[in-house]
């Protein structure tokens, strides 16, 4: 548990770099434990990037383990509420 | 603000739009054609395409199929400016790619209100 | 945010004239049974665009009347309906309308639209059962503020919105569109229920592809036609259903929003837009209806055609006129002007201390200025020279509508296009010409069935030509057709007793006859070339321009009439001449001959009337001081020269005191700056400054006509 992988998620969290973002979640899903998302930087982010997250969540709660936000930008935060995911990304604290 | 190339053969609609466009902020380019779309593109990654269907040389459904080739414009959004209101051209501009359509005719308030469905 | 659409106004309007060129050749050149693709592609193209302009600013009468020929072209253009020649003319026709319309709006007047409907009615009887009316609704731009007239529920919505998987790709984003749907209905009222159960396993997520859907409860008054144009783009290819929250169920009236219908909803919706699939289309009806309705529209398209592509013309002239000049004309003229200063420093320098040993260097810079100075003149003319392609783009359409007209064959051969001449020029030549191509069509080409029995093809050609020729511009206007009828056109001048029955004339003296005023040869007058204007009137016009004309012509084989024109109207070849103190100017190119005053070759007709036998022919004489009054008493002449010059034509002889250079003069206007004087077309300042007259020559004989010359020659033949 105190092993967390941690995803950097860079300025855009957008579908141009889910690729990239999903190569990362890869690796941070093969520690088994939380993964902790620093995600201040980001400018950008739309729905093919929170719904990357979001499935990373999903598989986390199989196992018992969930994502963290160590930081979300405004962003971040505004686009997840449009899409009403707010609650399920773990972002309404 | 956003960088947007304006595709359109007719000069008058080319100005119309880029002047619009440009008074609400944004820096905008202008090609004649699909050809010199594409070499514009080619060279600079714009983060908005608005472009003519009916053009010579290549038109806009060719040059969204074209754009789409291209790694930088795989997701840029590609805007079909059309006065078709069958659904056959806009059908036609999805299936190549395109994100939407303006209807012409349309005023500057409306092409304004229209952008923001794919900006920001 | 409010723009003033009407600063892209002119050049809406210029495109559009452009483009209405375009496609008026490119109509001409279409033959029904081979539709070449292209073709139809850059007509429909320059249609599409007019429309799309005119709706953007504002001209609705234009893009609705557009709208119904785009609809045709687009039908023929996928293959759904095939050309025909009846078509080509109702484009044609719509053609000539739009140019009206829009030479109309420009010029701030109303269009006429009674010819607009009378066209749009007959494109919509071949369209059939594509209803005007819903067709331009369409394309009016949706109001967002119709919240009131669309069906409106009390409590609002529930959407289900379940996108296509590859919604993403095409860079339409969920998020903006709920974003777009919260402006719309208000924060407070909408809420978004995100369904993430179609969401796969880490490990087979295609992160591009979208799997979320979302259930959207609104709680506000919002149409549903407001709702559905968030998801306008997207409606197509994702999976949208509305449920009403109120409670009774609502019934939707307004079946215009197919774009949330799905399945077989959607399909009839489709239909209904589209009108009857062409299939299912009674051929036998539309056989009787639609030849009936366009012959119908095109005969009173026909009455009124002359009028308003006439009004159109002029609407167009009465622009400030403005040149399109070459960048490469510009370029030259800027590295004329750079070497002019260069020259200009040169001699500066030179005269800052000057002495005589530098008199040589002195007449090599002024040598040099001068040839500067020639080189920028030309320069400066050559911006207003246009290729004369200008003036022969109206042909092929003339001479297709005439020839249909009179049911003759005619191909139109058009030489030497790019050939410039000035455009003050161009804009004069071309009623002249119309008037000749419209003759050669009428009275030069046979009809098909006289070609075809004398052994020539049934198509009848006739060829523009235009080429340099010295400092003059040449325009054939040529046929091969029957040549003129030398017997007839004899035959009528000696009715018309513009020939004496005795006088004997050759071949070319009798194809000149048919410049004379109020000289027609046809038999009946027709429609196209007999409206009173004869090719006097013709010559006038060129003979305006100091040009003139004159008709080749071989019986059986066809004929040919030639124009020559200076190329410019503000400046003049010409041949100074001295009478008494005063220094005057022929233009050179109206001088036949000059030679020196034989005193026994003149007779004596009648008071001051003198004639002189030139060869075989009698020419009257002229004494240009006294014309001018310049002579104070009865002098005689001393050492006089004549000047044989040919103005309407006719040949007459000036007697001058001298001949002196000759050169170019840039003509300054003695009507705008004075008035106008019998016998003079111009004035000109000389090197020295002295201002010198140019002679109007055709003017000159005229006058001499009205003194009785015409009276004399026949006395003097007879």
């Amino acid at each position: 548990m105190t092993d967390n992988a941690m995803i950097e998620c860079g300025e855009r969290l957008s579908i141009e770099h889910v690729e990239m973002l999903y190569a990362n979640a890869e690796q941070a899903l093969a520690t088994a434990g939380d993964i902790t998302l620093i995600a201040d930087r980001v400018q950008y982010c739309d729905t093919a990037g929170l719904q990357l997250l979001l499935t990373l969540q999903k598989t986390l709660e199989k196992t018992g383990h969930k994502i963290h936000w160590q930081s979300a930008s405004d962003t971040v935060r505004e686009v997840s509420a449009y899409l009403g995911l707010t609650d399920a990304l773990n972002l309404s604290d | 603000m956003a960088s947007i190339l304006a595709v359109d053969d007719s000069a008058s609609m080319r100005q119309m739009v880029s002047f619009t466009l440009r008074g609400a902020g944004h820096d905008v380019q202008e090609a004649n054609d699909g050809v010199q779309a594409l070499e514009l593109a080619s060279k600079k990654k714009y983060d908005l395409v608005l472009s003519d269907v009916n053009m010579p040389n290549m038109n806009g459904i060719e040059l969204v199929k074209e754009l789409r080739q291209l790694a930088d414009y795989k997701f840029v959004p590609v805007l079909m400016l059309t006065t078709e209101s069958a659904g056959d051209v806009k059908a036609q501009g999805k299936q190549a790619g395109a994100t939407g359509w303006i209807v012409k005719p349309f005023n500057p308030e409306q092409l304004l209100s229209t952008i923001k469905r794919v900006l920001g | 945010m409010s723009i003033d659409l009407s600063q892209f106004h002119q050049i809406f309007f210029e495109e559009s004239f452009e483009g209405l060129d375009v496609m008026e050749s490119q109509l001409l050149e279409l033959q029904p049974q081979e539709v070449d693709a292209e073709s139809v592609n850059t007509i429909f193209r320059a249609a599409h665009s007019i429309k799309g302009g005119a709706g953007t600013f504002g001209f609705m009468q234009v893009s609705e009347f557009t709208h119904v020929l785009e609809t045709l072209l687009d039908e023929i253009r996928s293959g759904t309906r095939t050309m025909q020649r009846s078509y080509i003319d109702l484009f044609l026709q719509s053609v000539d309308c739009l140019r009206a319309m829009l030479s109309s709006i420009q010029a701030g007047s109303e269009p006429d639209m009674e010819r607009a409907a009378t066209l749009k009615g007959s494109f919509e009887n071949i369209l059939q059962g594509t209803s005007a009316a819903d067709s331009a609704e369409q394309d009016l731009p949706s109001d967002t503020g119709n919240t009131t007239t669309a069906d409106v529920t009390e409590s609002g919505w529930r959407i289900i919105f379940n996108p296509s998987e590859d919604i993403l790709q095409t860079g339409n984003e969920p998020f903006r569109m709920l974003r777009e749907l919260q402006e719309l209905v208000g924060a407070d009222y909408l809420t978004v229920i995100p369904v993430t159960d179609n969401l796969p396993e880490f490990t087979s997520l295609t992160p591009e592809n979208c799997y979320l859907s979302w259930i959207l409860e609104i709680r506000s008054n919002v149409s549903r036609d407001d709702i559905a144009s968030v998801f306008e783009w997207v409606a197509d290819d994702c999976h949208i259903d509305y449920q009403p929250l109120c409670a009774a169920p609502l019934k939707n009236t307004h079946d215009d929003t197919p774009e949330i219908r799905t399945g077989a909803e959607q399909k009839s919706a489709a239909e209904r837009e589209n009108g009857i699939p062409p299939a299912e289309i009674d051929s036998g009806r539309t056989a009787t209806l639609i030849p009936e309705k366009i012959s119908e529209a095109l005969e009173i398209a026909a009455a009124q055609k002359s009028k308003p592509s006439v009004s159109a013309r002029t609407a167009r002239s009465s622009e400030p006129s403005s040149i399109r000049v070459s960048i490469d004309k510009v370029d030259s003229l800027i590295n004329m002007v750079g070497e002019l200063v260069i020259t200009q420093s040169m001699l500066g320098e030179l005269g800052q201390d000057f002495d005589m040993s530098r008199l040589i260097r002195l007449q090599e810079g002024l040598t040099q200025l001068e040839q500067n100075t020639r080189e920028l003149q030309e320069s400066v003319m050559k911006i207003r020279m246009m290729p004369i392609s200008f003036a022969f783009s109206r042909f092929p359409r003339l001479v297709r509508d005439l020839g249909s007209q009179l049911g003759k064959q005619v191909n139109l051969v058009m030489l030497g296009e790019n050939t410039e001449l000035d455009k003050t020029v161009m804009e004069k030549i071309g009623d002249p010409l119309v008037h000749l191509v419209r003759n050669s069509l009428d009275h030069g080409l046979e009809t098909t069935e006289q070609r075809l029995a004398s052994g020539k093809s049934a198509e009848g050609t006739i060829t523009l030509n235009a080429y340099h020729q010295g400092g003059n511009i040449v325009i054939e206007v040529k046929d091969d057709g029957a040549g003129l009828n030398e017997e007839r056109i004899l035959h009528k001048a000696r009715q018309k007793g513009l020939v004496p029955e005795t006088q004997e004339l050759s071949s070319e003296e009798i194809h000149q006859l048919i410049f004379l005023p109020g000289f027609s040869t046809a038999d009946v007058v027709s429609d196209i070339s007999g409206r009173g204007v004869g090719m006097d009137v013709v010559r006038r016009n060129i003979a305006e321009l100091n040009g003139n004309i004159e008709v080749k012509s071989v019986r059986g084989k066809g004929s040919t009439f030639i124009i020559r024109l200076p190329l410019t109207l503000a400046i003049l070849d010409g041949q100074l001449v001295k009478v008494k103190n005063e220094t005057y100017i022929f233009p050179l190119v109206s001088i036949v001959e000059s030679i020196q005053l034989q005193k026994r070759s003149l007779n004596h007709v009648t008071g001051s009337q003198y004639v002189m036998k030139l060869r075989d022919e009698y020419i009257p004489i002229i004494r240009l001081d006294e014309f001018f009054n310049l002579r104070s008493n009865d002098e005689e002449f001393e050492n006089p020269m004549l000047v044989v010059v040919e103005g309407d034509n006719e040949k007459v002889g000036i007697v001058v005191d001298d001949l002196l250079g000759q050169q170019q003069v840039v003509i300054k206007s003695l009507e705008q700056n004075y008035q106008r004087v019998a016998g003079i077309s111009g004035a000109t300042i000389l090197g020295d400054g002295t201002v010198a007259l140019i002679i109007d020559v055709s003017d000159v004989g005229k006058n001499l006509e009205k003194s009785g010359k015409g009276q004399s020659r026949s006395e003097q033949a007879a």
